[in-house]
């Protein structure tokens, strides 16, 4: 169909504004930390000069950029499968009838409605090694002896920033899940009950294939977020004990602003998109095999 | 093969509703059964009793000698066809036949054997790679009937499974049906709220209504004899005309008397209705295909005449009530007409008013 000029006109005025506000706030940036990257800039006096792949040589032969790689995926992962596994359990429980469903399905949602900077106040509460009421508990029963220093101490603390994701993060995937559960028609399950199957089949026959597709998006939507999550682990751990639980994303801060090197904090971040841009890849295909069904 | 026996059967919802009352009923070995009924007759709740996806309040279930209310629903040996179909949406049409199998622990080559051959009496062995939803709903409704059919179970239940098909489709697969029942020779209970799927299909009907059955019987025994009002008036399209009126009785002959309208009844039913005399408090039912528009019994003003072709529906209006006439041929009246009307003294169906039971006549 062809347009007349004056519905032409219409279209761009419609489209400007959402435009103008991208190429400001998400093109430019983007490109500007690309420009960056190939140069030596002081953040403080913001002079410096063009370098080319310098930073970047100098990242791939940095021990601590791997280091903080590889912490990188650890957190990630450890964190995803926890917030899946809880998140496939909570959504089948909210899915049952029982009394008080409601309040507790708008209680679900609370860790991940808190700020984090709260959330992780109190986090570090509880797992202090003077007063907190982890130790206190743990002791109490008798499964440690002394204390833990859960955050100054590895593994402890990568696997207290984990928890903590994990807590934080899981209720979204609640919500995605039970969304999809609530639509899935109940007559499937009547006739895989008449067809024989036991419980523990109807899950793996029809609940979770028809859980695959949200599924797939939410793992590949939490694991981008996850990736790039800096202030639980900053505000948690500080990326310590040493550099146990820095991740990528306060390796870029601390390149580029106490240490005042923008241009390989920008290199960093640069290596940091492509990663994601993989996930971001499959997450459009994933959504477009969405779309044909 | 097996019979299906239900005993004093009772279903209450949480929420203090009856669903069904003292359903009592056997379905004989290799019967085609129909419950029929509007909406909220009780008819989806006994089946799904049937088929153990409810459990009955009080009451008992037998599949010949074996009490079943206790069985889940994947040990009673029974397949159901639901209304929606319920194909499993992430399964090919081969993994959806072969489903049922799959859980009993059929081997791998026996189960796709089987699959395909079914496939191809039901004519869906060009689609076994498809899923569920690049198929259209005639060939859904094939997949659910063959899922049904694999397991070749001793009863089958089918749940208003044309009721999603178009006109022409649903009198298609109506014919087929009865052909399959005609095949496999085993014992089906069938949930309509269509007469037309009721009395062609069935060999006998279970007309239901507010959780309790009104009468059972061939689909003839339901259209020539029905037991009382609620029958009377659900089986038969177009729907029977109701006039109020009495019996009286003339020189020994029975005569039925509304306003404007007067049927004199043939001795044999007159010399039973004598001792049912009375003015008033009697229900006349009369079926349209048993009027016609000739001298006889009364007159009406013509409302609305609908051409079928080979008949006209006539509406018309008389001092007892609107009433609706069949009337072979073409062109049988015009709106505004006055026409003399005529009741077939032999097919009059009389009620007592008050009860809606039928008089024994």
């Amino acid at each position: 169909m062809r347009l007349k000029t004056s519905d032409s006109l219409i279209g761009v005025a419609f489209i400007t504004p959402a435009a103008t506000l991208f190429l400001l706030l998400v093109a430019y940036p983007l490109f500007q930390s690309i420009l960056i990257s190939f140069s030596a800039i002081n953040t403080m006096t913001l002079k410096g000069h063009y370098v080319g792949l310098a930073n970047y040589l100098d990242i791939l032969q940095d021990q601590e950029f791997w280091r903080t790689l590889v912490n990188t995926l650890i957190w990630t992962a450890g964190s995803l499968v926890l917030q899946v596994l809880l998140g496939v359990g909570f959504a089948l429980l909210l899915h049952r009838a029982f009394p008080g469903r409601a309040l507790a399905r708008s209680l679900v949602l609370f860790p991940y409605l808190l700020s984090t900077a709260v959330a992780v106040l109190v986090w570090r509460w509880l797992f202090n090694d003077l007063y907190g009421i982890l130790n206190y508990g743990l002791v109490h029963i008798g499964l440690i002896e002394r204390p833990i220093a859960w955050l100054s101490r590895m593994p402890e603390a990568m696997i207290s920033v984990i928890l903590v994701g994990a807590w934080k993060f899981f209720p979204f995937v609640v919500i995605a899940l039970l969304a999809r559960l609530q639509t899935i028609p109940l007559q499937l399950y009547e006739a895989a009950r008449i067809d024989g199957a036991s419980a523990v089949a109807r899950f793996w026959d029809i609940t979770l294939p028809q859980l695959s597709g949200v599924l797939a998006v939410v793992v590949l939507l939490r694991s981008i977020w996850d990736f790039k999550e800096f202030d639980l682990v900053y505000l948690m751990t500080g990326g310590g004990p040493g550099i146990g639980t820095q991740t990528l994303p306060i390796l870029v801060y601390r390149e580029a602003f106490p240490q005042l090197h923008l241009g390989k904090g920008a290199a960093i971040a640069v290596v940091m998109l492509l990663v994601m841009l993989v996930f971001m890849l499959l997450y459009l295909r994933q959504s477009a095999r969405g779309d044909e069904r | 093969m097996v019979s299906v026996r239900y005993q004093h059967l009772h279903k209450a919802f949480g929420d203090g509703s009856v669903a069904l009352q003292d359903f009592s009923l056997e379905v004989a070995d290799g019967e085609f059964l129909t419950f029929l009924g509007p909406s909220g007759c009780g008819k989806t709740t006994t089946l799904r009793m049937t088929a153990g996806l409810e459990t009955p309040t009080s009451g008992e279930i037998f599949f010949g000698e074996r009490p079943v209310v206790d069985l889940p629903p994947g040990r009673r040996n029974i397949a159901m066809v639901f209304q929606s179909y319920a194909l499993y949406p992430h399964m090919t049409v081969q993994q959806n036949l072969e489903y049922p199998l799959r859980k009993q622990g059929v081997a791998r080559d026996e189960r796709a054997r089987r699959a395909t051959a079914l496939a191809a009496t039901l004519q869906l062995d060009a689609l076994l790679h498809r899923r569920p939803k690049h198929l259209s709903g005639g060939q859904q409704q094939r997949v659910a009937l063959g899922r049904a059919l694999i397991r070749e179970p001793e009863v089958f239940l089918l749940d208003e499974p044309l009721s999603n098909l178009d006109a022409e489709l649903r009198t298609q697969m109506r014919a087929e049906l009865i052909q399959l029942h005609r095949r496999i020779g085993r014992t089906m209970i069938y949930v309509t709220h269509d007469q037309v799927e009721a009395m062609t299909m069935s060999t006998r009907i279970a007309v239901m209504s507010k959780g309790e059955l009104q009468q059972v019987g061939t689909p003839l025994e339901i259209y020539r004899e029905p037991r009382n009002r609620f029958v009377a008036a659900f089986v038969g399209s177009p729907a029977m005309n109701f006039v109020e009126g009495g019996i009286e009785l003339r020189d020994g002959r029975a005569v039925f008397r509304a306003a404007g309208l007067e049927v004199a009844l043939p001795d044999a039913r007159s010399a039973r209705l004598a001792g049912l005399a009375r003015a008033s408090g009697v229900l006349a039912g009369i079926r349209p295909e048993h009027l016609s528009l000739e001298p006889g019994s009364g007159e009406g003003r013509v409302l609305v005449v609908e051409a079928m072709g080979h008949e006209d529906i006539v509406t018309a209006e008389t001092p007892a009530g609107r009433i609706v006439v069949r009337s072979a041929g073409t062109a049988t009246a015009a709106a505004g007409d006055l026409v003399p009307l005529r009741v077939d003294p032999e097919k009059l169906h009389l009620f007592d008013a008050a009860s809606g039971e039928r008089l024994a006549c």
